[in-house]
């Protein structure tokens, strides 16, 4: 593992969201100082920022993007109590802007008294929807009314958690009805599970969000929590941060064939991913569901992965030094440099030196007990 | 064997913010991460409930990008990776469930040709260290790569020998001594050596390489440079010739002959009775040389221990003492002999992770060879293709993961995932992931989506892996995305293309519908090169269906064939087929139709006309209308002009039906 | 007899070109470009086909034994790299005006000529047009070129149609909107006039010089409206055209008759992405496909493509008087006022013999291109097939 690139941002304060478009070629990034900027991989392979603009009157949490079926859509939500729904607008040929994109507000959601702390677009099957939660316990799903003009957003429902929301995540499964999950970082353990899970189903002629559960087992702060990819199977995966993270698998019950929508979860926990009794702030999973990045307040990046026996390890840490560091990165490949050290001097093949190069110890990350 | 348990590498990055304003990370494609600091504990108390106040950061906060598992996505590596996917295909083709007589020399082929390109790549790597120009890390890093590549030569040999090109009574050692041959290769280079050496001696050089030939069994390269020896010696005693006799007179098994084991063996022991025969004698007692090669030859014990340096490894150790003591010995034997070789050699305990391995592999635990090596292998290309090879030979039990996988399958999604980083292995990607039965196609959904579309033609590249796999989901998505892209360049017609190749009625729809407005906006029709050729398209969304018939109409109107024009416009607007918005417009088409002097409506479509008219003008005045936003934007004068045409055409239309009437009663 | 040597590239390829040898092919060209695709750095690469073996490979044979024989045994001679040069996006086209100069086209619109400097050792690029293709204030791919003299014809994503001429830096004409869709390649009939196929399946006409910007005829697809990806005329009979299909086939219009193609050649499993005539056996055609197949041909056994008259068909009474290479027939020497051509036959089966160039290949090939006796295709199984000793006739 190795960094291959590091570019100040140009931020004037702390980063809070990072989110990367459907094709990882494009970057939305948020901060404290209130703006949002947009970056794009150039032909040149480097990264250049194309747009950035202040609107929020506070720090910005989270930015998200819609699927690309929805054209170029980004989400943000902030103090401010409002979340912004923003669209990229090409224009007719400009020289001036050469390189620049322009993106202009679509919509701008109001509903909150109190800090929205999230937003998430949902899995495309279902439209361009949003849910948005906040600091005052109310998740509200919105949906825009004409896919091609994002101008009118409806609000669909609001449900009330009575807990102070901080994240949200949407189940991506094609197959299930409409699921999400909603965690709280309210810290006192006596007001009950941190994570609710509601299901969109019907339910006296009408369809609406109900609460399908609520995880009793997590009772300290969350602080984010993420449903990994489905592939194919019969249960649901979440991983949630805590004082920990916890990763469920919810397998829900069906009433007969024909019913859609559970009538509740068989919920276990394969794994408990211990960080040292440190708060864990985010947890992200790859595009295929198969490694977990945390985040906690040790200052450690953690990545985790099951075996095919399901058994849960860290394999990698990362860890910020604490240093200034120099303004151009080198393309520096620590990885080859371990390798180098140790195959210096071996030039045929020689069964005792072949032992350096496979020590285990070495640190080399992907070597991997099966 | 121990378990590799290890610390857990940590990687440092290099932040100025990270220590005290923790790091959180996001995932790109593959194994691609990337990382800021700006979260935690501190942020989180700074800013909850009291909003902005002041910067913490003293410079700008930095984003960084992580990569791993990048040593296939160098261009000398990728050839490995382009040219063991095609081999990787066709060997899919053989499954454990074919008949063996006809599978197997396939298998055995296809393991040769992955050891070619291992040894290709060797090459390859070592031409590119050699090269003058590159630097001395990238020099090193080649190195270190051709070493690890030649390192996986040697265990997949050994495996192919053991596993794959198994003979019939499980006599190996002839593959053995093969192996030996190919991958310690220290004798040829030694003989070179002297042979090229101006000043021509007979020193320890010399003899090294005539014990490693011995000790490999490769007589005839022994003889050969002993032969050059005996020519400038005087050898009245004819003891070289008689070493000569001896080695020449060695009896080789093959399994190719016709030489039954037992006769094989009755020989054999006849050959070593006589060298035995003439260590008694001592024979060869004034040559010292030439006596140790003897005692090699009657398999005395000891000899081995003392050229163990020599040996090098205890496998070497092992073949070439079977070969003077158990030229017969079968395959499944093989570990309990390696035992006394690894004893010599320090014992288990100073065994190294390859040494491991190839013990796994005489004790004929495949499980644990893969298992080993991907414990300790810096890729996973070799276990994945070895897993798989062996799968093929039905050599892999089923592994049964709990989640239902095997490992095989496991061992592959890790190979194909450490290709998914890389902008151009996409379709090797696919090729790999098609053969996972369980996770394979679902890991193809999430990642073909995500492959970037710069040009058509990789866009039509990727639809084309969609749909030979039968993913319309995939295709529907990526052809709407397409679309919207071209829709918000500006590129009606080509966005309509690509909602029609992926029959996408609603988008249909929404295209048709810009088309319409953009018409009743006074600009005329774009893209009519394609409206005018949309054919059986067309049916697609009633929509577009109305678009590319209200198109007909014009070109009817054009060529003057004003009574099919009018009846289609009729048809237009009784089928239902226009929206509202647009009747006005039609309406309105109908108006020259009434100055002709030709009478084109009869009565009864005078009658529809009207009432159409008449739905209109309830239309405009209803709720529904009035609420939408058309109503909302349209200006005064616009309505005024409304109101206008509608009363022309009341009174166009009364007069068209006074004229029809009349003409209808006379000709009655 | 044919020989096949293949070259790992470790980059996607898009485009293959011969430098133009001498006429009639009595002197076979030794060098040929490729074009990357689909790489963080792409990259046009000048290689060289090593001639007859050297006495180095032959230690004590003559170098005069049977070049041809020894070819059969398939004997690896390998392309040589001889110079490459970074390029900016993808090389969506490569075309030689003449024998030193070539153009190579971008994905992000741009066209850029070369000079072969140094009897073919070394590039130099001598002019580039930035920005001929794009939409709004992006770039987009130029996708095709033809060339006729010194006049240029571009094709892109944008629909547009650009002219230019070597040594003028800006295009001597533009025609916007000529297409509603993507126009995926163009090639000139005779100078001032060329024909373009887009991705809905149009085929289209075009006067250069006229200055409206209409096409002057219009040919469609029958059925589905399908993308056409290539197209290319006949060497001598102007009004034969063959265009491929995203649908794998090989339409056939005789553009004196219908709007639809004349015959329809099934063969591939996959889009064609590029489609041949031979420049001087006009009886053998090429084509090459996603399926990773490069298919050849062969209408020189037919009856039409010889000397025997029209009407010896009915006399005819089957292929098998040929051999299967149809090397049989007597040297094709078509005319146009050859009433039937082997591709415009009402039964193309029959006329037609389809022979696979690359054997086992299962990755998709981009582009072929054939002069004289030898054959280079390009994958994007990042490998390079040079193919000698076809044995046209």
């Amino acid at each position: 593992m190795f960094v291959a690139k590091s570019i100040a941002a140009q931020h004037k304060d702390l980063i809070h969201d990072v989110a990367y478009d459907f094709y990882g070629r494009r970057i939305a990034t948020c901060s404290t100082d209130q703006s949002v900027q947009v970056w794009d991989l150039g032909e040149d392979g480097e990264w250049h920022c194309t747009s950035a603009w202040k609107h929020h009157s506070g720090s910005v949490w989270r930015v998200t993007w819609a699927h690309p079926e929805f054209g170029q859509v980004l989400a943000s939500c902030s103090f401010d109590r409002t979340a912004v729904i923003w669209e990229e607008i090409v224009g007719e040929s400009n020289p001036n802007e050469k390189g620049q994109s322009h993106w202009i507000k679509r919509g701008a959601l109001v509903d909150s008294r109190t800090s929205v702390t999230d937003v998430k677009f949902s899995p495309r099957h279902l439209g361009l929807q949003l849910a948005t939660c906040s600091a005052d316990g109310v998740v509200r799903f919105y949906e825009a009314s004409d896919v091609t003009n994002l101008a009118t957003w409806s609000s669909q429902e609001e449900i009330q958690t009575k807990l102070n929301c901080s994240c949200l995540s949407w189940n991506p499964s094609r197959v299930h009805p409409p699921m999400i999950a909603v965690g709280s970082d309210d810290s006192s353990p006596s007001s009950g599970g941190k994570v609710q899970i509601y299901e969109y189903k019907e339910n006296e002629r009408k369809k609406k969000w109900h609460k399908t559960e609520t995880l009793m087992s997590i009772t300290e702060a969350v602080h984010d929590l993420a449903f990994a990819p489905n592939l194919g199977r019969s249960y649901h995966v979440i991983a949630v941060a805590t004082k920990d993270v916890r990763i469920l698998t919810l397998k829900p019950l069906r009433r007969d064939a024909t019913t859609m929508g559970s009538i509740g979860l068989d919920i276990k926990q394969p794994a408990q991913l211990d960080h040292n009794n440190q708060q864990v702030w985010r947890v992200s999973w790859n595009v295929t569901g198969t490694i977990l990045a945390s985040s906690s307040d040790d200052g450690h990046v953690r990545l985790w992965k099951a075996n095919y026996l399901d058994n849960w390890k860290c394999f990698q840490e990362l860890k910020g030094d604490g240093t200034a560091i120099p303004m151009s990165m080198p393309n520096f490949n620590r990885e080859q440099q371990q390798q180098q050290q140790q195959a210096a001097g071996n030039a045929r093949l020689n069964p005792a030196i072949q032992d350096s190069m496979f020590d285990g110890r070495s640190g080399r990350y992907h070597a991997w007990n099966l | 064997m121990a378990a590799y348990e290890r610390e857990i590498p940590l990687l440092v990055i290099p932040d100025a913010d990270a220590a005290t304003n923790c790091l959180s990370s996001v995932w790109g494609l593959g194994h691609k991460l990337l990382l800021h600091a700006g979260i935690g504990k501190r942020i989180y108390e700074h800013t909850q409930g009291k909003g902005y106040e002041a910067p913490i950061l003293q410079s700008p906060p930095r984003l960084h990008w992580v990569q791993w598992q990048t040593d296939m996505h160098k261009p000398i590596a990728r050839k490995l990776v382009t040219q063991s996917h095609d081999v990787f295909v066709a060997l899919q083709k053989h499954g454990p469930e074919s008949s063996d007589s006809v599978r197997k020399p396939q298998l055995v082929k296809y393991s040769r040709h992955y050891r070619a390109f291992m040894g290709e790549c060797v090459q390859d790597l070592r031409k590119a260290a050699a090269d003058p120009n590159v630097s001395r890390e990238e020099c090193e890093s080649y190195t270190a790569q051709s070493e690890l590549l030649q390192t996986m030569g040697l265990i997949w040999s050994l495996c192919e020998i053991l596993f794959v090109e198994t003979l019939p009574g499980g006599v190996v050692l002839q593959q053995l001594q093969d192996w030996l041959k190919l991958h310690f290769t220290e004798g040829d280079r030694l003989a070179r050596e002297v042979l090229q050496s101006e000043d021509f001696q007979f020193n320890e050089v010399y003899w090294k390489a005539i014990y490693i030939y011995v000790m490999q069994g490769r007589l005839a390269e022994a003889r050969h440079l002993l032969s050059t020896h005996a020519q400038q010696e005087q050898d009245t005693l004819n003891t070289f010739a008689r070493m000569d006799k001896l080695m020449r007179d060695m009896p080789v098994f093959s399994a190719l002959s016709r030489q039954s084991l037992a006769e094989f063996d009755l020989r054999w022991r006849h050959w070593q009775d006589q060298c035995a025969q003439c260590l008694e004698d001592s024979a060869f007692i004034s040559y010292h040389h030439l006596h140790t090669i003897c005692r090699i030859l009657s398999g005395d014990q000891s000899v081995f221990s003392e050229l163990s340096d020599m040996l090098g490894s205890w496998y070497q150790m092992l073949v070439t003492k079977l070969l003077y003591s158990n030229p017969t010995v079968r395959a499944l034997d093989l570990q309990y002999h390696a035992k006394a070789c690894i004893d010599e050699f320090g014992g288990s305990s100073r065994m190294s992770a390859l040494d491991n391995i190839l013990m796994a592999a005489f004790e004929f635990d495949v499980h644990q060879v893969i298992k080993a090596s991907s414990a300790t292998m810096s890729n996973w290309w070799f276990v994945a293709h070895l897993a798989d090879l062996l799968h093929h030979c039905g050599k892999l039990d089923s592994h049964q993961l709990n989640f239902g996988s095997n490992l095989r399958e496991f061992l592959l999604l890790e190979y194909a995932s450490t290709l998914m980083s890389h902008d151009s292995l996409w379709q090797v990607v696919a090729g790999y992931l098609d053969h996972c039965p369980q996770f394979g196609r679902h890991y193809l959904e999430l990642f073909i989506e995500r492959i970037p579309l710069q040009s058509e033609r990789k866009a039509m590249k990727v639809l084309r892996v969609c749909e030979e796999r039968e993913m319309t989901e995939q295709v529907r998505s990526i052809c709407k995305v397409l679309g919207m892209r071209s829709l918000q360049q500006g590129r009606l017609g080509s966005a309509l293309s690509w909602c029609i190749r992926s029959k996408d009625a609603a988008f249909a729809t929404v295209l048709s519908d810009r088309f319409l407005s953009e018409y009743s906006l006074g600009g005329g029709f774009s893209n009519l090169d394609l409206i005018d050729n949309l054919g059986a398209a067309m049916l697609l969304s009633d929509r577009l269906t109305f678009l590319g018939k209200y198109r007909e109409f014009h070109k009817l109107y054009e060529r003057g064939e004003f009574q099919e024009a009018a009846g289609l416009l009729l048809s237009l607007l009784t089928a239902k087929l226009a929206p509202k918005s647009f009747w006005l417009i039609l309406l309105t088409d109908v108006l020259p139709l009434l100055e002709l002097e030709e009478l084109i409506f009869r009565s009864q479509q005078t009658y529809e006309l009207l009432h159409c008219l008449n739905e209109l003008t309830q239309w405009y005045s209803s709720k529904d209308y009035l609420r939408s936003d058309a109503a909302k934007r349209k200006t005064k004068g616009q309505q005024e002009l409304e109101t206008e045409k509608l009363e022309l055409l009341k009174l166009g239309l009364a007069r068209n039906l006074a004229r029809a009437v009349q003409e209808e009663v006379i000709i009655s | 007899m044919a020989s096949i040597s293949v070259k790992f590239v470790s980059q996607k390829v898009s485009k293959v070109r011969w430098q133009p040898g001498d006429l009639q092919g009595l002197q076979p060209s030794q060098t040929f470009v490729t074009g990357s695709w689909d790489n963080d750095e792409n990259r046009i690469c000048l290689w060289r086909v090593p001639s007859v073996p050297s006495a180095k490979d032959y230690d004590g044979y003559s170098s005069m034994a049977t070049d041809i024989e020894a070819d059969g045994e398939g004997i690896d001679k390998e392309p040589q790299l001889v110079y490459q040069e970074k390029h900016e996006g993808d090389v969506t086209d490569l075309k030689f005006i003449n024998s030193d100069v070539f153009l190579a086209s971008s994905s992000s619109g741009s066209v850029q000529a070369f000079k072969l400097m140094q009897g073919a050792q070394k590039l130099h690029s001598t002019q580039k047009w930035e920005g001929l293709h794009r939409l709004r204030t992006r770039a987009c791919p130029c996708t095709s070129m033809a060339v006729s003299g010194t006049d240029i014809t571009t094709v892109g994503e944008d629909g547009r149609i650009n002219v230019l001429r070597l040594d003028y830096r800006h295009p001597i004409r533009t025609i916007d909107q000529a297409d509603s869709s993507t126009i995926n390649a163009v090639t000139y009939l005779k100078s001032n006039q060329v024909v373009t196929v887009n991705a809905t399946g149009q085929m289209k006409i075009w006067d250069l010089r006229q200055p409206d910007s209409q096409p002057t005829r219009v040919f469609l697809l029958t059925g589905e409206k399908t993308a056409l990806h290539c197209v290319d005329r006949h060497p001598t009979q102007a009004h034969l055209v063959a265009a491929g299909s995203q649908n794998s086939v090989l339409n056939m219009w005789d553009m004196r008759r219908e709007k639809y193609p004349v015959t329809l050649f099934d063969g591939h499993e996959g889009p064609i992405w590029e489609v041949k005539f031979h420049p001087t056996c006009s009886d053998h055609l090429f084509t090459c496909s996603e399926d990773g197949a490069v298919l050849h041909w062969n209408g020189s056994g037919s009856p039409s493509a010889s000397q025997i008259a029209a009407g010896a068909q009915n006399s005819r009474t089957g292929d098998s008087i040929y051999p299967h290479l149809g090397l049989g027939g007597l040297p094709s020497k078509p005319s146009s006022s050859s009433p039937t051509s082997p591709w415009l036959a009402s039964d193309p089966t029959n006329q037609v013999d389809i022979n696979h160039v690359l054997p086992s290949n299962i990755m998709p090939v981009n582009s072929v291109d054939v002069e004289g006796d030898q054959l280079v295709c390009g994958t994007d199984g990042e490998a390079v097939f040079v193919i000698k000793s076809l044995g046209l006739r």
